[in-house]
């Protein structure tokens, strides 16, 4: 309460403040000062300078709300990457992978991804970026279910470990092109 | 004046088995009737294939449901995940098997966990395999 008042205070003694500096400026005519009020000229000044605070504000408000939007998406885009790389390392390390790891691991993923997809649209943002990850972590288990040898439910990729890491590599290139474009979309 | 008597009766009747029966419907949860863990597309790959769940459960419950003239509902949440091979396989079979549109008409897909995989499966009803 107390500290509302005196912010009240505050502003109010700020705004005449201003208003009298800019009066005094508009009335300094060669370092004479005119004593006489024009009131028009006074009128003008103060309607400007409330139009300036309104700006100001505005955009300010508009800032700040780009800036909270901009922090959520890219701590969840932030999260999904991790996700993947802790994901994307075990594939390049080994040769073989049960095939319960790979469902469970693109269904987590997918849980990840819909969400910020979601938050994409909803504020009419471009999703290209977030859609080419999608596309590409399909594509990825794609070559890991449908072109390995799987026996026993284990995915043996050995074969084609090459066109595995280039997925992976263009994968975590969509993360980074996601991050990348974040401050332009937003 | 002599006051009108109203006489009013009333009669229930219990609507017969066979009317209520499009309120029934045959429901497979594949986490609790199959398995948690589903595998991949054939037999060969390992248990709990599309392949296998399509023989083991799919068919029987969905010949069922069109015995019943019900919809056949799957739920598939619950479960670590599915390969896209497993929906495509055990999918793919029943639209060839029993046409593509009447196995639309009579199948409700559920998955809230993954909604992405509601597609899989209308696709997989829809695609053409080689006999």
């Amino acid at each position: 309460m107390k500290k509302g008042r005196i912010n009240f205070w505050v502003v109010c003694i700020s705004f005449f403040a201003g208003a009298l500096i800019s009066y005094l400026f508009m009335q300094f005519e060669f370092l004479e000062v005119d004593p006489t009020v024009n009131v028009t000229e006074s009128i003008l000044s103060i309607i400007t300078l409330i139009i300036g605070l309104y700006i100001a504000v505005a955009l300010k408000k508009r800032q700040d709300k780009n800036q909270n939007l901009y922090n959520h998406l890219q701590s969840k885009l932030n999260l999904c990457w991790e996700s993947f790389l802790s994901f994307s390392n075990q594939i390049e390390i080994l040769d073989q992978i049960p095939i319960t790891e790979i469902n469970k691991q693109m269904k987590i993923a997918d849980q990840k991804i819909s969400p910020l997809k979601k938050i994409f649209l909803s504020f009419e943002l471009d999703a290209k970026y977030v859609n080419d990850i999608e596309a590409n972590i399909d594509n990825l288990e794609h070559q890991l279910i449908n072109k390995s040898k799987i026996s026993n439910n284990v995915v043996d990729y050995s074969i084609i470990k090459g066109s595995i890491i280039s997925s992976i590599d263009k994968i975590n290139e969509s993360f980074a092109n996601a991050f990348k474009n974040l401050n332009d979309i937003i | 004046m002599e006051p009108t008597i109203i006489g009013l009766s009333i009669k229930i009747v219990r609507r017969p088995v066979s009317q209520t029966k499009s309120f029934v419907m045959i429901e497979i949860k594949i986490s609790n009737d199959f398995t948690k863990t589903p595998g991949a597309r054939y037999y060969t790959d390992g248990p709990n294939s599309g392949e296998e769940f399509y023989d083991k459960l799919l068919k029987a419950k969905y010949l069922e449901a069109i015995g019943k003239g019900v919809k056949l509902t799957v739920d598939l949440d619950g479960t670590d995940g599915y390969a896209s091979s497993f929906l495509n396989e055990a999918f793919s079979r029943l639209g060839n098997e029993f046409g593509a549109e009447e196995v639309n008409r009579n199948l409700i897909i559920i998955s809230n966990e993954v909604p992405k995989y509601i597609k899989k499966v209308k696709d997989s009803i829809y695609e053409k395999r080689e006999n």
